[in-house]
């Protein structure tokens, strides 16, 4: 097994996250191999760092192969005591840890789209996406919280076609960063955003997402399931839900694909 | 909003219009229907009853025994919120009955499922829930189409 670079990184104890990183070279997907970990009885914070994901998952748009030792690739198990219906919430908390992560190496140039693209100067620089998982009794068993954040890609390593659309740390400040000092950073910044929000609920946390919110003011679309809204992007309300402007009133969007007008995607 | 004047309105904007979502859901539950159409301004809203709480209810209603009884003026062959087979959405969001667009359904009417094995997806903020089979046993029913927003407590399928 290939040495594993994070273990200096790991931090506290079972349960505090990133008391424990498994680092691999390659896998089909980070998630997959934390949900059989999971599945086994891993301790929340346990997580799974790889190299390479032959099948990383992302359930829309494409994805493409970057080269391995480039980029932060993460699944974190947590499993929070909330309702089901409130665990949609933390991938806004994860996209807050993240911004944090990424101003570390590339600081006031990072944003959100909602719920939780990572943007660095209007283009896509990471993603998150998390499975809940719940037990036959729909009882919540663990939450998997995927973040895939481009570091020391280089542009020439991004598809032609999509060099408008992604981008990385290093396109944009023009440096290599630190990829253990970034990920010990996410999982710091996660580990005190996922305990504030326990505690104090995500209303508590809404205006650190709002710092980050790229949206405010934009015309944008959204693809959700079978129903598409248009509208003027105002915000976000207390429950993390995307509030739109639109010509018959304020809406609420809870799911969907968002995209900009005039911005690429 | 000064904003809004600077584009102007597309005229066929397909957005959704929550008042009048709010009047017709108002309407179906004051005359007993179990359906209502309105098409207006080139959009069509269907509201439709086939489960306890209406499509358009907030978030946090719970469905169940408190709510009020509900007039079935047709006998359907299964009312699916009183089967014991019946999965409902525990959450609000978007249900996907394939795990990525275009792939093979989950599960297929009359495909057989054990216990624990993933019948559908539901996301919401890029949580996705895969939901499973609470039981082994044939799928009789699936009571969305891939893509169909949810509300908590809506009848997904029906297992028996």
């Amino acid at each position: 097994m290939a040495r594993n670079p994070y273990s200096e990184i790991e931090r506290g104890e079972p349960g505090a996250i990133g008391w424990r990183i498994h680092y691999f070279e390659q896998v089909d997907s980070t998630q997959q191999v934390a949900a059989e970990l999971a599945g086994q009885g891993a301790a929340q914070g346990t997580i799974v760092v790889a190299e390479l994901q032959t099948a990383g998952r992302g359930r829309l748009g494409r994805t493409w192969h970057s080269p391995p030792g480039v980029n932060l690739y993460a699944t974190t198990i947590l499993r929070p005591r909330m309702p089901l219906s409130e665990v949609p919430r933390l991938t806004l908390v994860a996209g807050i840890a993240a911004a944090e992560a990424l101003g570390t190496v590339a600081p006031g140039m990072v944003a959100l789209k909602w719920p939780n693209d990572l943007w660095l100067k209007g283009r896509k620089a990471g993603g998150i996406i998390a499975e809940a998982l719940t037990d036959k009794g729909q009882e919540l068993s663990c939450v998997l919280v995927g973040i895939g954040l481009n570091l020391n890609l280089a542009l020439h390593e991004i598809p032609a076609d999509l060099r408008d659309k992604a981008t990385s740390v290093r396109i944009v400040t023009g440096r290599r960063c630190d990829r253990i000092a970034v990920a010990q950073a996410l999982f710091e910044r996660l580990g005190a955003r996922y305990a504030e929000v326990q505690r104090d609920g995500f209303a508590a946390l809404s205006d650190e997402y709002a710092r980050y919110f790229a949206l405010a003011g934009k015309r944008v679309t959204i693809v959700d399931g079978t129903r598409h809204v248009s509208g003027v992007a105002i915000g976000i309300d207390r429950t993390g839900a995307l509030l739109l402007e639109t010509p018959t009133g304020n809406t609420r969007v809870i799911a969907g694909e968002v995209s900009v007008e005039g911005v690429y995607q | 909003m000064a904003r809004r004047s600077e584009t102007p309105p597309l005229p066929k904007t397909p957005a959704i219009d929550p008042e009048a979502i709010r009047e017709l859901a108002k309407l179906l539950d004051e005359t007993g229907l179990t359906e209502i159409e309105l098409q207006r301004d080139g959009m069509l809203i269907r509201v439709a009853r086939n489960a306890p709480a209406p499509a358009t209810r907030a978030l946090p209603a719970q469905t169940g025994a408190g709510s009020a009884p509900i007039a079935t003026p047709a006998p359907a062959p299964i009312e699916p919120t009183q089967h014991p087979g019946l999965v409902a959405s525990p959450m609000v969001g978007v249900a996907y009955l394939a795990p990525a667009p275009g792939a093979r359904p989950f599960v297929e009417v009359g495909g057989q499922v054990k216990v624990g094995e993933t019948l559908i997806i539901v996301e919401a903020m890029k949580t996705m829930n895969q939901i499973p089979a609470p039981r082994s046993g044939t799928v009789i029913q699936i009571l969305v189409e891939d893509g169909q927003p949810v509300e908590y407590g809506e009848p997904l399928m029906i297992i028996e």
